[in-house]
């Protein structure tokens, strides 16, 4: 699917750290969009293996703040004809999405949430408890008595996709442009020369460049000691667990953010589950038991009749966090150093609107308008681009 | 499951506790530039490493510091609360 | 199966709490027993003046007994304390659960192992049940451990309707609220 290069040329155009998702689709349209074909992906794994590889491909528009929704619609609106793009099967699947609420302040959000939607042309709305169950029949509107479902934030462009086949065809479409990838191939070290980029240290030598992509996930902060740069990202492992395949009984993508709990059923009819964040720092992609347990009580108040049903597989992935569950993207102080991270547990919707904008944030050295709302100098002149609300657990 | 060894109440399964960030000193608010300020308020140190650490057993509100490795996730040593006026300042990472 | 497994309210049951680096010396002086090591139990007085004092710190004090106990009333009553010693508002709601099954009902509702307890140092537990923080005093009595357990009140109705079928289901029954 892609050529194999043994060597490492001396020097590229633009050197991009981390093969995920991410990076690959900056390479792609850097070389589609804005001619820059002299291009190395790097990763120290393999492509696709960290947190593309490895999350729930949960893709939505439905956020919170205005930046948030405009990026993210965005995003939606360039996945659709992906598949085409690449003539790769994505298995992009709409399937309507639902953020359960429990409590009336919950109810509150999600109106709140549905007005903002509305107010940028995003398809939501806030729907009443027997809406949730016309679309959901087997789902126990009582949660076991713990926690009755008021109502939702309906969200109809919500949809999934197979998430190998995004980095796949990514990778391929900047491999046919001339873009090199070389996996097992690990930074180790930045050069900066009088406050500007001069090239990358690696397990296989040294590459001279004057522009680096950081599009690491969960490895940001290694990569930003490299360049001197301090950043709010925090990391914690985030767990998911599939179950064995069973006969197709839920079409939409569920989510409640009071159980911790989302889901949605494959082509193939496993269930995918997640839950919120590991509770601490931890840079391992161990398993628990603890997640596991958890997050099966809770999918048990919702589905009691998935008792008998078996988990097949559960794995971890480190999610690079931000303290208002917004991405920092862009230019950075260091010269010809750019930013692609803090996508936490959100960030897979939005892997094509970022290679977009950060292609052209690395050809033309200006942020993109659309990721003005994410720039690394937030924090230091206090304003954050609150996005809490909307993203956790719904990822 | 892993535990971890409360100095009050011993070894208890990590569920039991709460997990309050890294121990950090703040500058002082009165004569730090807001720049130093917001670097105190946002900005963390999120490579792994050994690291300080407040952790709090719910079950009895018990606040107390554990050195860890946020890799292998293994607690080096635990430490009262008192730990940061009494001995934080000689072994914290400038 | 036996059918001794009982859980239990009590009412009429008064609760305080103090801390303070002068906390052990003010309630020595009061009359109370304390324990000397923390994470343990004393009782103080007998039959209907028996109180209860769990020290859960080296110097955090939990102290128990029937409502009108002339020493927990003394102890609890709104007179000022002297400067070290800090009164704790605690207003637990306390129940019992004892009989042959009890460590196997706790081990499906809690991760701490009370089969491993050893009774003679009267440790007290502060543990989560259904994650709901408690305070549990492990007794010995003659149908085996019987355990009291105090919670925030407000969670006391979701961990009596969590535990009642587990009892249940191990043969046990959930008794009407008695007075101790
Ligand atoms: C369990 C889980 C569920 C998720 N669910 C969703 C969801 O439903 N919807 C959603 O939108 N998002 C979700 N996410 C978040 C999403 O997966 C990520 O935000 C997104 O995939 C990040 O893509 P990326 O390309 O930036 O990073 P990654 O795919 O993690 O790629 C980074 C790459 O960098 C490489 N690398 C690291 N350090 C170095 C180095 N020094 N040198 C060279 N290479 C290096 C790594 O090997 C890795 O391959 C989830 C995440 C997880 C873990």
């Amino acid at each position: 699917m892609f050529t194999r290069h043994d060597t490492l040329k001396p020097g590229y155009d633009v050197v991009i750290i981390g093969a995920g998702g991410h990076g690959l689709a900056a390479a792609y349209y850097l070389a589609r969009d804005h001619g820059i074909q002299n291009v190395a992906v790097l990763d120290k794994g393999y492509l696709g293996g960290g947190n593309t590889g490895r999350n729930t491909t949960i893709i939505r528009s439905n956020y919170l703040t205005p930046e948030g929704v405009k990026f993210y619609d965005e995003s939606v609106r360039l996945w659709q004809d992906l598949a085409e793009d690449f003539d790769l099967n994505l298995f992009y699947s709409t399937r309507g999405h639902f953020t359960l609420a429990h409590t009336d302040s919950a109810m509150r959000t999600m109106r709140w949430r549905a007005e903002v939607n509305k107010h940028f042309g995003v398809r939501s709305e806030a729907v009443d408890a027997a809406f949730v169950k016309r679309a959901i029949p087997s789902i126990d509107l009582s949660c076991g008595g713990h926690a009755p479902i008021l109502g939702a934030l309906f969200h109809a462009p919500g949809a999934i996709a197979r998430h190998d086949a995004v980095a796949w065809g990514y990778g391929r479409g900047a491999d046919r442009r001339g873009v090199e990838i070389h996996q097992q191939t690990e930074v180790t070290g930045i050069r900066v020369q009088a406050g500007r980029v001069a090239g990358v240290e690696t397990t296989r030598g040294f590459i001279g460049t004057s522009r680096v992509l950081c599009a690491v996930a969960g490895f940001t902060p290694r990569i930003l000691d490299m360049v001197g740069l301090s950043t709010p990202i925090y990391v914690h492992p985030l767990q998911a667990m599939v179950s064995e395949p069973i006969k197709a009984w839920l079409d939409p993508i569920v989510v409640s953010g009071s159980l911790h709990v989302y889901v949605s059923q494959t082509a193939r009819g496993e269930l995918v589950m997640g839950a919120s964040l590991d509770p601490y720092e931890l840079h391992s992609t161990r398993s628990t038991l603890d997640f596991a347990e958890n997050l099966s009580a809770h999918m048990l108040d919702m589905f009691p009749f998935l008792c008998e049903v078996k988990v097949n597989r559960q794995w971890a992935g480190l999610a690079d966090m931000t303290p208002d569950f917004a991405p920092i993207m862009g230019v950075t102080p260091v010269d010809g150093f750019y930013i692609d991270a803090g996508w936490g547990t959100w960030g897979f919707k939005a892997t094509p609107v970022c290679g977009k904008t950060m292609s052209h944030t690395l050809a033309t050295g200006r942020n993109h308008e659309l990721i003005e709302g994410f720039t690394i100098d937030r924090f230091a002149r206090y304003q954050l681009t609150g996005e809490k609300g909307a993203a956790s657990v719904g990822h | 499951m892993k535990l971890l060894v409360c100095p009050l109440n011993g070894p208890r399964p990590v569920t039991e506790f709460a997990y309050g960030g890294e121990v950090r000193v703040s500058p002082d608010p009165d004569a730090c530039s807001d720049a130093e300020w917001g670097n105190y308020v946002f900005n963390r140190s999120g490579s792994p490493g050994q690291k300080y650490e407040w952790w709090c057993h719910a079950a009895s509100g018990f606040w107390f510091i554990a050195l860890r490795d946020t890799t292998t996730d293994l607690v080096i040593a635990t430490y009262p609360a008192e730990f940061v006026q009494t001995g934080f300042s000689r072994v914290r990472p400038q | 199966m036996t059918h001794d497994l009982v859980l239990q309210v009590l009412d009429k049951r008064g609760c305080c709490g103090f801390k303070g680096p002068r906390a052990v010396e003010w309630l020595r002086d009061q009359g109370l027993l304390l324990p000397t090591q923390p994470n343990s139990w004393a009782i103080s007085g007998k039959n209907l003046e028996e109180v209860i004092v769990a020290r859960l710190g080296a110097s955090e004090f939990f102290i128990e007994g029937m409502v009108g106990t002339e020493i927990l009333e003394r102890v609890a009553s709104n007179t000022v304390k002297p400067s070290g010693v800090y009164p704790v508002l605690r207003e637990d709601c306390a129940f019992v659960i004892s009989g042959t099954n009890v460590d196997e009902v706790l081990a499906q509702v809690c991760s701490f192992n009370f089969a491993d307890l050893a009774l003679a140092a009267n440790p007290v537990i502060m543990t989560l049940v259904m994650d709901v923080a408690v305070l549990i005093v492990p007794q010995e009595s003659s149908v085996g451990c019987r355990y009291r357990v105090w919670c925030d009140p407000t969670f006391a109705r979701y961990i009596l309707d969590g535990l009642e079928p587990i009892v249940i289901e191990y043969g046990g029954v959930h008794r009407e609220t008695y007075y101790e």
